[in-house]
């Protein structure tokens, strides 16, 4: 996981490059540090709208619907997605 | 197109004989010489791969990926070696060395079998699996079959692909009317000749027929879910657009609970999204 853009200070100043790796000891000196957060690469919410995304789901379970186990998967599954929209 | 049992015998014959095909890689052909080997040691192994940079990088690129449980931890490749075991590491070579043909041969097969491999593993932990980098390696190369019958015949691969598509059923059943099999038994042939391990050749054979393996049961039975779970998730292409029939017996054997399966789906979204920056 890498940062999208610098985290700076209140002040402004960098504390750290975009780019840079988030480590697990690099998140620990984070909440030390006198920032208010960080944008993250690629957690910015999913490419596809969520209408084309639940409407795959729909055509990927079409020949499917019968099965019950299937039809709990497609329902966590549908709970999942429509969740990635939730945070956007 | 039925080609009858002759046809099957003469192309059987022709993926063994896969190592003279003037198509492969060179990498690919001298890493054959080395899964062929059915006693490699840690050692030689290790060597084979350190004294190719461009191997070297990739199979570091992988081990420390979200497909495997140490992200940045590994260093060299004697300690992935040593930490995964031949199996695991012949089984990654394989995969990391198709990369460009599967990327050539189906646009989304490398994500689709990289995500499976995620989720395999993530359910293998769930399970208790003892090594569950072993399952991860066998989501990553259960398709292998699809690259080796484009490898040989692309043309006819590109026709069964069509044939899926506009007739909107399995890729598998598309295999079987144009080559009179289907990936999963072309990639059981290669896996034994190159001696793989029970482990990795019963989720090769029988992804898509649980029910019929017996000496990696749980094993096969995952990876049939995570292939299910990573087609309902859209990630990536695996040559159709439909999830395939599921076996209930192997979807049971796995056992997760609604809760576990929202907890595997749920710890898989960021791991495919760190997935998609893995090109190698």
């Amino acid at each position: 996981m890498k940062l999208a853009k610098p985290v700076t200070n209140k002040g402004g100043a960098v504390m750290l490059a975009e780019d840079t790796e988030l480590t697990v000891a690099l998140i620990d000196k984070m909440r030390g540090m006198d920032i208010q957060g960080a944008f993250v690469q690629g957690l910015s919410g999913p490419a596809a709208p969520k209408d084309e995304m639940l409407s795959g789901l729909e055509d990927r379970f079409a020949g499917v619907s019968n099965e019950p186990r299937l039809a709990v998967l497609k329902r966590i599954m549908r709970d999942h997605l429509e969740g990635l929209y939730e945070h956007g | 197109m039925n080609t009858g049992s002759s046809n099957l015998t003469k192309l059987r014959a022709r993926i063994e004989n896969i190592n003279s095909l003037p198509t492969i890689p060179a990498v690919l052909e001298r890493l054959l010489g080395v899964i062929d080997n059915p006693r490699i040691s840690l050692s030689e192994i290790s060597d084979f791969i350190a004294n190719d940079p461009a191997l070297t990088t990739r199979v570091l690129r992988m081990v420390n990926s979200p497909v495997y449980g140490f992200p940045g931890r590994i260093s060299s490749v004697s300690q992935a070696v040593v930490l995964l075991g031949v199996n695991v590491v012949k089984g990654l070579l394989l995969g990391v060395s198709v990369f460009d043909l599967m990327q050539k041969s189906m646009v989304g097969l490398w994500e689709h079998s990289l995500g499976c491999a995620v989720v395999a593993r993530l359910i293998a932990k769930e399970k208790g699996v003892k090594e569950p980098e072993e399952v991860s390696v066998a989501g990553l190369i259960h398709d292998l079959g699809k690259v080796i019958l484009y490898l040989q015949i692309p043309d006819r691969y590109e026709r069964a692909m069509e044939l899926a598509e506009r007739n909107k059923i399995s890729i598998a059943q598309a295999e079987q009317d144009c080559f009179d099999t289907t990936h999963a038994q072309v990639g059981s042939w290669i896996a034994a000749k190159w001696n793989f391990p029970t482990a990795l050749i019963e989720p090769i054979s029988y992804h898509h027929r649980p029910q019929l393996s017996k000496g990696a049961t749980l094993t096969t039975a995952i990876v049939h879910v995570a292939d299910l779970i990573i087609r309902a998730r859209g990630f990536g292409f695996a040559g159709d657009r439909g999830l395939p029939l599921i076996n209930p017996v192997a979807w049971d054997l796995v056992g997760l609970s609604e809760d576990s399966l929202r907890m595997v789906i749920s710890e898989m979204e960021p791991l495919l999204l760190d997935t998609e920056e893995l090109t190698l």
